[in-house]
């Protein structure tokens, strides 16, 4: 099933690509579908820095 | 016996980790600074982080695995590898970035406070018993290298690997690791490239001859889906394994909280795909060459098959270099499987005990490396042991850390509920010992693959119905951490 690729230059194109698109589909999910945030910036140095209270 | 490339394939490893560590003191002895062993004072570069995560996923499935499966799936068998490359996107872009933003050191501790705090030992244990599983795999394939090269037996062969492993990681922890990972990722794709190119030369026919050879016995082998059998048996069932299962397991996520700022992560991420999935071909390739050429093939598996190959056709230092790469992957999957054995034994388990609450970096330190060399030492002996029994082990304990991510997945999203949490860990887990130590899962059709689907399924539905039963159920933690970060930003602003 699915094309044949020859060892070891079609195989290696084949997953040159495919890990290409999972290069592009993680840039994509880095810019359209996750949540910015300032802390995420922040240093983890800075002692005044945003710290979740886990106690809701 | 070939002494001469076992010898040098260790001293090759020796060698990376010796001048890595000398190159860590002389920096720490400029700045004066020494770093905590267990996060490097999260000040890991996104190099460092890429490297681990790309070679903490790549260990003995990689080495032996791979080209042991290579001969019954073909090339078909990447899957697994671009299954393993969308594990670093849901780590890197999601699970990594909100662990890290909480400040967690371990994922139980994650856990513990968004669901209940029972669940911070419990799944410590759990994980624990996870990592050992694995150290005790990887340290077998250690073995299995060394004492097919020597003739020496299994258990000098795992003494050979833990101690070896145990290096990698005692003298300086994550950075070590860190560090280490950046030359053997580039040392790995030189050596296996040079292979490749050298086989070219150095077989009768070349790959010309190889792919011939493959297209005139099992063509499916050749192609990108392998056959209906190997699509419905194989692919499916391990790429969603690779992407979904294994994204919560502490030593694949643990480099992300070494980090200064989630910013960090997203260049580790476009890094660590690449050096992770494509070493896959190297692999496979090497694999599928031992099939189609008379000498490996005549050992009946993938895995000596490959070791044969390089025997067989390589010059002597490339012998070398290139069982050097094999005994690092695996040496770097024990390393920080061993770390993150440490961390959480110390942070989930020992912090109820006062002599080992809120310890400091260097008490950690010490600790850390008791338990490294109690982890690795026992693995090594208990590698000798579980033989027969490492496919089997190795899906059983997968299956332990398949259902975080979907509780996790929930809790983050819609809705959290401790009891809907324990119960849906409590059935699923004792699903897995049922199922894995009955023939029930024969009975069900969930053998191999199909049983990992059957956990991803199961432990979704339980966890959505759990769930949405409970009626003291809380909002999801993404909408706490919006509330109280909004909180923090109006006293500031009133502060100025």
């Amino acid at each position: 099933m699915g094309p044949t690729l020859s060892l070891p230059v079609g195989f290696a194109i084949f997953t040159i690509i495919c890990v290409i698109i999972q290069m592009i589909i993680s840039e994509v999910a880095w810019v359209k579908w996750m949540t910015h945030l300032p802390e995420d910036k922040e240093s983890w140095s800075d002692t005044n820095r945003f710290v979740i209270d886990y106690d809701d | 016996m070939n002494w001469f490339v076992t010898i040098g394939g260790i001293a090759y490893n020796l060698i990376i980790i010796f001048v890595v560590y000398a190159f860590i003191r002389w920096k720490q002895s400029k700045t004066g600074v020494e770093d905590d062993f267990v996060l490097s004072s999260r000040k890991l570069p996104w190099l460092a982080v890429a490297a681990t995560q790309a070679l903490t996923a790549l260990g003995g499935g990689h080495i032996n695995g791979l080209a042991f499966q290579s001969w019954n799936t073909g090339i078909a068998t990447i899957w697994y590898c671009i299954g393993t490359g969308f594990m670093f996107i849901i780590i890197l872009r999601f699970n990594g970035i909100w662990y890290r933003r909480f400040g967690c050191v371990t994922l139980n501790d994650m856990f513990g406070k968004m669901f209940h705090p029972i669940l911070m030992p419990i799944l410590g244990g759990v994980g624990i018993g996870y990592c050992w599983g694995i150290l005790c795999v990887e340290t077998q394939g250690l073995a299995t290298v060394i004492s097919s090269l020597t003739g020496l037996s299994n258990l000098t062969g795992a003494i050979i690997g833990a101690l070896t492993g145990i290096l990698y990681v005692y003298l300086a922890g994550m950075k070590e690791i860190g560090y280490v990972n950046i030359v053997n990722a580039s040392l790995m794709y030189l050596f296996g490239i040079i292979m490749l190119v050298y086989l070219n030369f150095a077989t009768p026919e070349g790959w010309a001859g190889i792919n011939n050879n493959i297209l005139a016995n099992n063509p499916d082998l050749l192609t990108v889906l392998g056959n209906p059998e190997i699509l419905r048996t194989y692919v499916i069932g391990t790429f969603l394994a690779c992407a979904l299962g294994l994204n919560m397991a502490q030593a694949n996520i643990q480099s992300a909280a070494a980090v200064e700022n989630v910013q960090v992560l997203r260049r580790a991420c476009t890094a660590a795909i690449p050096m992770n999935v494509l070493f896959g071909v190297i692999i496979l390739g090497l694999g599928l060459a031992a099939m189609a050429l008379p000498e490996p093939a005549a050992t009946g598996n993938g895995a000596a098959g490959v070791v044969v190959l390089t025997l067989t056709y390589m010059p002597g230092w490339l012998q070398i270099c290139v069982i050097g790469v094999f005994l690092a992957a695996m040496l770097s999957t024990v390393a920080m499987v061993a770390l993150s054995l440490a961390t959480m034994f110390n942070r989930d388990i020992l912090s109820y005990f006062p002599y080992f609450k809120n310890m400091s970096p260097q008490k950690e330190k010490t600790w850390s490396r008791v338990w490294i060399v109690v982890g690795c030492t026992s693995a090594m002996l208990g590698a000798v042991k579980i033989q027969a029994a490492v496919n089997l082990g190795i899906t059983w304990l997968f299956a332990f850390l398949v259902p975080l991510f979907f509780i996790f997945l929930i809790g983050m999203l819609w809705k959290r509920s401790g009891k809907a949490a324990l119960l849906t860990l409590g059935i699923s887990w004792f699903l897995n010992l049922v199922l894995t130590f009955t023939n029930l899962a024969s009975v069900f059709h969930l053998e191999g693959n199909n049983y990992s689907i059957f956990m991803i399924i199961l432990s979704t539905v339980l966890c959505f119905i759990f769930t949405a039963l409970d009626k003291n159920r809380k909002d999801s933690f993404t909408k706490v951490y919006y509330k109280q970060r909004a909180a923090y930003d109006a006293a500031r602003n009133a502060a100025k």
